[in-house]
Order: structure tokens, then sequence, then C-alpha cells
């Protein structure tokens, strides 16, 4: 499971339509399995597609709108669908119009739909951004079971980052037509390479590093010690900072303190830049006091802006 | 970005089956009846005849009176139609809804029916007649004769009855979009009711009202079977003018001439309509769709209820009345000074002689009529599924010209249309002029456009991602089209059948002109009883079928638009 993440306009939907055969491309080739399906037409290439707003067929029930793309050199073509509906749950819906299901039933006779048409690559557009919160996290899980179960390479377009690190094998991330980083979750995650990918996983503390010397760095946010080679920028995540502890520290200037129940998030301003810190929330904060957040040298990832 | 996929169906090939067939028997019979008014006997280009058209009093005050009777009856529709929408629109009463389904009706209403049944009332021997009779005999006053009947007045009066449902049900339906909160804001701002109306309400509507008003103004300059059956030859709009040419004199620039002008009006009137029809008039973009609250009518005051009866009741006789009219005297017999009621004029139209005033036998011109009707359907729905995609593409250069012009017949003089055929294909081509292809053609171009706008309406509602969803499940483009766009079209394709078959079974200038004895359809017998041979009797039996065979399809459109996710069809 291949995820894309990006923001709107960076190109995600137009990379599923060029896998699909909807859109030609200028240049370069599209291989699936090995074969060249640049030129032809969406029909004859094996693409399964699950889309946002489900795109069932309204005139037909369930069970029609699965057996639509099965095989005809199948013989029992209603055994399959049945099959499919099984696999995700929905074994009695058979007969319901497609016009009165909810949304999460809805997606997954989208999905038994594609699958019952035996894709070589499974194309999902944001399947999951039209249904509830409660309802995401759980489909999202049977999402990735039932893909892992057959197999079944799969590219899967998000925005939201945290659906992206539960599902995926890889994440790319898009920005302008170009996936400018790749690689693992945890990979992303704790070590992100570029500030547009750091931007995406939360860490939004970002610094410039104006000069190194001795082993030290120096930011925005004081002297750090380091031993690496300089880096261009320097990322510390809002989840770092505490108010207590040793080690590094900087002072900031409380500009707001807001409590979400399980943390406290606060956002202080230090010379010229903004400090967002998430912190326990035992604690409060008024605007204007002055405080002082600790943070660990080893919590400072080193950034690349990757402009070129 | 890359290049759309070639797999869409091809724009040219979409664009060119309309093209073509209008092109040919459209653009080309016109431009027979048009070119004779650029050009001097000896071929040269001229605006010659225009300067002459300056000094032709005749044709000036032809095309003055055309023009003034149009702006008449639309004024007074609008000043009718517009506190009766707001009232409708406002508050609940029983019957609402049978009063709106009342306002399709004139829709798919033969015109000429309407003439007839106009004819029933305001005639000598009319109903208003005998109510000014038994009224003032009672009184015992001296009755007035009702000499309404070929005056200009007529003219005016049948087309406020023609168009007063239409703009009623445009007026209503914008009204119900409006954004109550607006006329709330107003008010608790300290606006009282009165000048909230003027000043929050009344804006709201602006676009709506310039777009009745073009389009009746519109439908007032193009009407031929109303304005020559009720206003008489006397009374010439320049539809009227056209035909004589036909059937009198033929003095071909002056057609032309006449044509042009009233071509580049009704362009005008159309543009108009056009631009205020797409506008959004600001209010229902934030309105949440809820319009303006139902009230249950007479709460509290006795007026509003007094005003909503007079305006039901008004509804009622512009719409029910000639038709009922109709009807009643499609039953009746004068026999020696007393009305009998009698089915003779039915069993005569069952007769299968044939019929010296019409030239077919009653039966035949029924079946004339419901063959091209069935044809019409054939022929015009097809092309208006193609149009219908050839429209609703990505815009390019030149295209809303291009889509203009196949949406052209809709403004079209259906006289002109009917003659240019005539003058066109008689000579050289084979010779169409009455032929059957010559009707069939005729309607279908009058009928198609209608067609377009309710396949249209219900195309765009499709969502683009079923076509693509059935393209990854393994469906070529043809193949998705069939199995997963037609079913869901098929409410639209209903309409538009239901479209062509009424207009086609009710055209009257187009087929008068181009069509031959054999071919005589009912609005032509119609027609031909009335002028030629006085029998009312059978005139209004016809009409009283083709009144019914109209409703029926009505019916069958309105149950199918109630199928569909809209409730209503725009127009």
């Amino acid at each position: 499971m291949y995820t894309v993440l990006g923001d709107s306009g960076s190109g995600k939907t137009t990379l599923l339509k060029l896998i699909a055969g909807f859109i030609r491309p200028n240049s370069g080739r599209i291989i699936i399995k090995g074969v060249d399906v640049s030129d032809l037409a969406p029909e004859k290439r094996k693409v399964g597609m699950v889309f946002q707003n489900y795109a069932l067929f309204p005139h037909m029930n369930v069970l029609k709108n699965v057996m639509y793309g099965i095989d005809r050199r199948n013989r029992d073509p209603k055994r399959y669908a049945r099959r499919m509906l099984k696999i995700v749950g929905l074994g009695e819906l058979e007969e319901r119009p497609v016009t009165l299901l909810s949304g999460g039933q809805a997606q997954r006779v989208a999905l038994a739909r594609a699958l019952a048409h035996d894709p070589d690559v499974m194309l999902l557009d944001e399947p999951l951004s039209a249904l509830d919160a409660s309802l995401r996290e759980g489909l999202r899980r049977e999402l990735r079971a039932i893909l892992k179960e057959r197999g079944i390479t799969s590219l899967y377009i998000t925005h939201d980052q945290m659906e992206a690190l539960s599902i995926s094998d890889r994440i790319g991330f898009l920005d302008r037509g170009r996936i400018f980083e790749q690689g693992a979750p945890e990979d992303i995650y704790w070590r992100p390479r570029y500030e547009r990918t750091a931007l995406f996983m939360g860490i939004c503390n970002i610094f410039k590093v104006r000069r190194m010397r001795r082993g030290r760095i120096f930011t925005e946010i004081g002297e750090i010690p380091w031993t690496q080679e300089k880096p261009e920028l320097v990322g510390i995540r809002p989840e770092s900072f505490f108010r207590d502890g040793s080690g590094l520290e900087t002072r900031i200037t409380v500009m707001s303190s807001e409590y979400r129940g399980n943390v406290q998030v606060v956002f202080g301003k230090l010379g010229n830049t903004t400090i967002k810190a998430v912190l326990r929330s035992d604690g409060y904060h008024a605007k204007g006091d002055d405080m002082v957040l600790f943070f660990d040298h080893g919590s400072v990832i080193p950034l690349e802006t990757g402009e070129e | 970005m890359g290049k759309s996929s070639a797999r869409r169906f091809s724009g040219p090939l979409l664009y060119a089956v309309p093209l073509l067939f209008l092109l040919v028997f459209l653009a080309y019979p016109l431009l027979v009846i048009m070119v004779p008014a650029f050009t001097t006997s000896g071929g040269a280009l001229t605006l010659g005849n225009f300067i002459g058209l300056l000094s032709d009093e005749r044709s000036l005050s032809i095309i003055r009176f055309t023009v003034l009777q149009a702006m008449v009856s639309t004024l007074i529709t609008i000043l009718l139609a517009f506190p009766g929408a707001y009232l409708i629109s406002r508050y609940r009463f029983p019957g609402r809804s049978a009063l709106l389904s009342l306002t399709t009706v004139p829709f798919v209403l033969p015109p000429l029916v309407l003439g007839i049944g106009f004819i029933s009332i305001f005639g000598t021997n009319g109903y208003l007649q005998s109510f000014l009779d038994m009224v003032t005999s009672v009184l015992s006053l001296p009755s007035p004769t009702v000499g309404i009947l070929y005056t200009k007045e007529a003219i005016v009066i049948a087309h406020v009855f023609l168009n007063f449902p239409l703009v009623l049900r445009i007026l209503y339906s914008r009204f119900n979009t409006l954004d109550e909160d607006l006329l709330n804001a107003s008010r608790s701002l300290g606006a009282g009711p009165i000048m909230t109306f003027f000043r929050v309400l009344v804006p709201q509507m602006r676009y709506s009202l310039v777009s009745a008003a073009s389009l009746v103004f519109t439908f007032c300059l193009l009407t031929f079977g109303v304005v020559v059956v009720v206003g008489g030859m006397a009374n010439a709009t320049i539809e009227l003018e056209i035909y004589r040419q036909f059937t009198g004199i033929f003095d071909d620039p002056k057609a032309g001439v006449l044509l042009a002008v009233e071509m580049f009006i009704v362009a005008l009137s159309t543009g108009v309509y056009l631009w205020s029809s797409r506008k959004k008039d600001i209010g229902s973009r934030t309105s949440r769709g809820a319009g303006l609250r139902l009230d249950r009518a007479g709460s509290r005051k006795p007026l509003r209820m007094v005003l909503i009866i007079l305006y039901a009741s008004l509804l009622l006789l512009l719409v029910v009345g000639p038709m009922a009219a109709v009807v009643h005297d499609s039953f009746v017999e004068e026999v020696e000074g007393e009305e009998e009621y009698t089915t003779r004029w039915y069993r005569t139209m069952l007769s299968r002689e044939n019929d010296p005033t019409i030239g077919v036998s009653p039966m035949g011109a029924v079946l004339n009529s419901l063959m091209f009707g069935f044809l019409t359907v054939v022929l015009s729905v097809p092309m208006a599924v193609i149009t219908a995609y050839a429209i609703d593409r990505r815009p390019f250069r030149g295209k809303k010209l291009l889509d203009g012009f196949l949406l052209f017949p809709l403004g079209v003089s259906t006289i002109a249309l009917g003659l240019g055929m005539i003058k066109g294909f008689s000579q050289g081509w084979p010779g169409l002029a009455g032929t059957w292809i010559a009707v069939l053609t005729v309607h279908t171009i009058i009928a198609y456009p209608l067609g377009v706008r309710a396949v249209l309406s219900v195309k765009r509602s499709i969502p683009d991602d079923l076509v693509r969803a059935s393209r990854t499940l393994g469906a070529s483009r043809l193949g998705a089209f069939l199995s997963i766009e037609l079913p869901l079209l098929l409410p639209g394709i209903l309409i538009a059948s239901v479209f062509a078959f009424t207009i086609s079974i009710g055209e009257f200038g187009a087929t008068l002109m181009v069509s031959s004895p054999e071919y005589t359809t009912m609005p032509l017998a119609l027609y031909k009883f009335i002028a030629g041979g006085r029998d009312f009797g059978s005139a209004t039996a016809y009409s009283t079928i083709l009144m019914f065979v109209t409703f029926t399809s009505i019916l069958a459109m309105d149950l199918m638009a109630r199928k569909s996710t809209k409730g209503e069809v725009g127009i």
C-alpha cells in the first residue's frame, strides 16, 4: 500500500487519472506489472478504482453494481460477487438499492465492486474523506486488512497525515506534480528529510541555521550542540517541549494557551518567530507571561529546504 | 497536464449531426427568404430594400403593431401574474399543488386550440355573450354585443391567456428560492412590510421579471395560429404579412425585409432572455433553499384569503376557461335555434370519407397527426441527446455561438421556415415541398430544442465519476453510455419525447405551408373547418381530441419528472 500525501492542487487526482487512463501523459510511460499501458484505454487496463463519492450506479442494486466489472469469462459471476460482498462484510445487503446505503456501506460496496474486477492495481481516491471521523478509523483498518490479504498493490490518495501513517507500507509526498520524498512511515515520521515533509508530519517549529562553529549550531531558538554536518534548517516537534527538565532551554512570551483536555497547546513568541508547544494539561499560562521551555538536543531534526 | 483521453465521444462528430441537419433544413430555407431582401433583381448586393422600407407606410405600421401588441401583452401579463405568483408561493391553501400543475398546460397546449376556445368564449355566439344576455335580461337592460373578436384587443387578450400561466410559473419558482432572512433582516432594521416589499423583495426579482418579460415578448412576436384565428387577417403582425406573401402577391424582397427585421428584434429579446435567465439573483446563493415560509392562508387576514381566491379563479378562468368552452361546444349542436347535446361532431370524425374542406377524411387527419407525432419523436429525441452531449463539454472559442445556433429554432418564425422550405426545395432538388418529409423535418426542427434542454438538465445531474467508475470496471466509452448514462437519462428522454410529440401534433404555421392535402394534420383541419367551412362543431371536436392527447402526455411527463431527482423540469 503506497500512499500519496499532498495538498489540494499538488496533482494527486491527476496522478490517479493518468494511471487509470482518463488522461494521456505528455511524456513518460505508465507501466503496470511490466506492461506498458500508456496508450491503452481505461477499460483495457486492469485497474480497480474507489472514488471519494463512491460512484455507485444508482439505477442498480448492490449485487448488480458488484457484478458489473466481473470478467465475462467467469462462469458464475453472481457467486463471485457474493463472495466479494462477504469479504467486505455486506453479505445480506445484496438486494438493497444503492441509494439507500449509509456512507460506510456504500464505500464497502465500492470496494467489493472494484475487487470483483480482479485488478492488478487498486487506486483509492480519498475513499474515507466523505465519512464521519468515527467511521474512518474502523474502515481504514478493514481496507488495509482486505487489500493486504489479497495482496493487491494499492495506491492510496489522502491529505490526512494520520491516515497515511496508519495504513501505508510506504508514503510519498507530492508537491506541484513531483514526489519529493518517500519512505516507510516510521522513517518519514521520525526522520523526515525535507522541510515540506516535516510540515506535513506536524513539525511546525522550523528554524534556519545561521552558522556552525566548534560543534554548535546557531539558530533562532538558541545554540544547540551538533555533531553532524551543518543542516540548512532544524525542526522540533511541539511535543518535544517540556515545562521542566534539564538540557537545552528557550524563553518565550506566551501569546495564547489552549486547553484541549489531554494536552495544553501553547503558542509563544520568541524573537521574530512563533513556537508551538504541546504540554501536559496541568498548568496554565496567561497571555503575556514569560515561560521557559526545555527540550532535548536529540529531538532536534535536521532538514533541507529542497528548493532547487 | 496530459491530453484528455481520446476515449471521449468525439466533439466534432457530435456537433456535426445536429449542425448538418440545421444548416440544410433551417439555415438554408431562411436564407432563401432573406437573400432577396439584400439583393437587387440583377443579383447585386444592396440595402435598397431596407431603405425602401422606411417609406413603406404599410410595412412600417405592421412592424409597429407587432412590437406594440407584444409589449402591451407582456406588460399586462406581468402585472397580472406577479401578485398571483407571490400569493401562491407564500401561502398554503387547499388545491395549491393542483393549481401549480395547471401552469404546465400552455407549454403543450396547441395555441390553435386556445384560439378556438377564445372564439368559443368571446365570439358573437359565445359564452361571454350569453352571460351578458342573461345578466342584462335579468336587470332589464339592453344587451350589448360582444365585439371583441377580430380586433387588435383580441390579440392582446389571447396572448395574455396564453402566457399568464407561464409567467406565473417563472415568477413563482423564483419566489421559492428567495432567502426569507433577507426580508426578516429588513423588518428587524425598521422597515415595514410595504417598504420591505419594494426595497428588498422586488429588487430580488428583477432578473426573473426581465427573463419572464423577454420570453413572453418573444412568444408574442412569433405567434401565428392564435393571431390569425382570433384577430383575423386584417390585424396583421409580421408573421401574418409574410404568410400573405405566400397566399397572395408574392413580393420576394418585402417578405425578406420583414423577416430580417423580425429576426433582428427576436435576436435582441432572446439575447435579453438568455442573459437574464443566467443571472443568479443575490440571495438565492445565500439561501438555505427553504424559500419563503408558507403560512396557512387566512390565519389572520381575510383580505389575503379573498385575494387568493381571486387569483385562483383568474388562473382557472384563463387556463381552464377556453378548454372547458371548447369541450362543451363539441357536444352541442344548434338545432332550430335551440342547443342540443349531441355526439354528431365526433361521429363525423370517425368517418373515413374524404372531406373536401380539409382534403382528407376526418379520421385521416387524426392518423396523420399521430404518425407525424411519433416520427418526430423518433427523429428529434436522438438528435436532442447528441446535441446535449455536444453542448455539455468544455468551452472553446465560439462555442457559445455554436450552441446558440443549435438552439436557434426556439425563436424562429415558423411561417418563414415553411415558406423557405417550399421555395428552397421545390426546384432542382427532389421536390420536398408537399411531401411528408418536409412536414417531418419542420416538426423536428421546431420540437428538438426543448428536448435538448430537458435532456441537458438531467445529464448535468449525473456525476462524472459514474462514467469513470464504469470505465475502470472494463466498459468502453460506448458501453458506459449504454449501461450507465442512458438508463439515468431516461427521465429526460421521456420528457423530451413528450415535448416532441405534443409540439408536433399541435404545430400549425410551418405545417400549413409545407404540407399537401393528403398530409393534413389535425390543427390544419381545425383551421380549415373554421376558415373555409364554417364548421365550428367539427373544429371543437378536433380540439377536444387534441387536448385529450396532449393531457395524457402531460400526465406522463409529470410522473416522469417526479421520478427523477428534481421535482420540476425547468424550461
